[in-house]
């Protein structure tokens, strides 16, 4: 019976440290930087198309992506990296916010924000190669 | 007499100009360019797209390459808390060093401080490196620099005078490493 117990005990634990462990993981780098780019895209047409719903949608979208990103970089003593991510999905709250209220100049004022954060980031930490870019840390 | 004067004249001027191609192509001037070149190169590593450190391990050991075994170091505090120099003693201790500049600092660019004085100093300035030979054997070297890097985690910029001065063993290792730095200044835009 105790043995039976025991066994019990280690199959949780270790089923938790696996979930630990692939809950810690994020995706590729690259990966969210390719879908930033659609979503951002689909987001500046719907604000430009008076359409607020959809744009909230989008809105939600990549303020779930900034925070990917914002976990990308917090392991690393890089302060000014995870407030570009901060800022940047800060500002995609504020765009669904207005967009819901059919505030469509307010979300349009937030959507510079969040490109210039991006460029900001992309200058401090993007590096450009005949390979390809590169994480600058 | 005219002639001899000026025959004169023309040797002096090839004497200068082999005289200033010698010392920029001296050793010590080699030793001093390689020291600021691999120091310079420890924060060009990257990052992988899944959050590892790419490439920082060949830079601390490609700057690691110039030092014997004993080595000892006074180098800049590295650490907020620290005030004053620090001393480091044997190699372990300055990886420890190198490998905190590589992984806190950013952009480094360390560079000589040029003198413009001379016969053909006037436009690009001398990149004086002072040397000696040391009575117990192996060569003495130093040499004015700008430190000039950026803190990784606020990316604030910070420039400071200073000298470096060297000691390399018969092996051509270096066995003593003084870098003062004073008068640390953060760079603001204006």
């Amino acid at each position: 019976m105790n043995r039976r117990v025991i066994l019990i005990i280690i199959v949780i634990a270790v089923v938790l440290t696996d979930i630990a462990a692939f809950a810690q993981q994020h995706r590729a780098y690259n990966l969210i930087m390719k879908d930033i780019q659609p979503v951002f895209a689909a987001l500046r047409k719907d604000l430009d198309g008076n359409n607020g719903a959809a744009a909230a949608e989008d809105a939600a979208k990549l303020q779930a992506l900034f925070t990917e990103v914002e976990g990308f970089w917090a392991p690393f003593d890089t302060q000014d990296a995870v407030g570009f991510a901060k800022r940047a999905g800060e500002a995609a709250a504020k765009i669904g916010t207005a967009a819901k209220a059919n505030d469509i100049k307010g979300a349009q004022a937030s959507l510079a924000v969040v490109q210039k954060t991006c460029a900001s980031c992309h200058f401090a930490h993007r590096e450009e190669t005949a390979k390809g870019f590169l994480i600058r840390p | 007499m005219r002639r001899l004067v000026f025959s004169t004249l023309i040797i002096l001027f090839v004497a200068v100009n082999l005289h200033a191609q010698a010392a920029a192509d001296s050793t010590e001037q080699k030793q001093a360019e390689d020291f600021l070149k691999r120091l310079n190169a420890l924060t060009d590593w990257h990052l992988t797209v899944d959050g590892k450190e790419d490439g920082l391990e060949p830079l601390v050991n490609n700057m690691m390459e110039l030092f014997a075994p004993d080595a000892l170091a006074e180098v800049p505090p590295h650490d907020k808390e620290q005030i004053g120099p620090v001393m480091l003693r044997g190699k372990d201790n300055v990886k420890k060093w190198l490998e905190a500049i590589a992984r806190t600092q950013s952009r480094l660019e360390y560079y000589f401080k040029r003198q413009t004085e001379g016969p053909t100093g006037d436009f690009e300035g001398w990149r004086l490196v002072y040397s000696a030979k040391l009575p117990w054997g192996g060569t003495g070297i130093a040499f004015p620099i700008m430190g000039v890097w950026s803190q990784r985690d606020t990316r604030h910029r910070y420039m400071a005078p200073g000298v470096t001065f060297i000691q390399y063993g018969t092996d051509g290792k270096i066995k003593r490493l003084r870098l003062l730095l004073g008068e640390i200044e953060e760079v603001v835009p204006l």
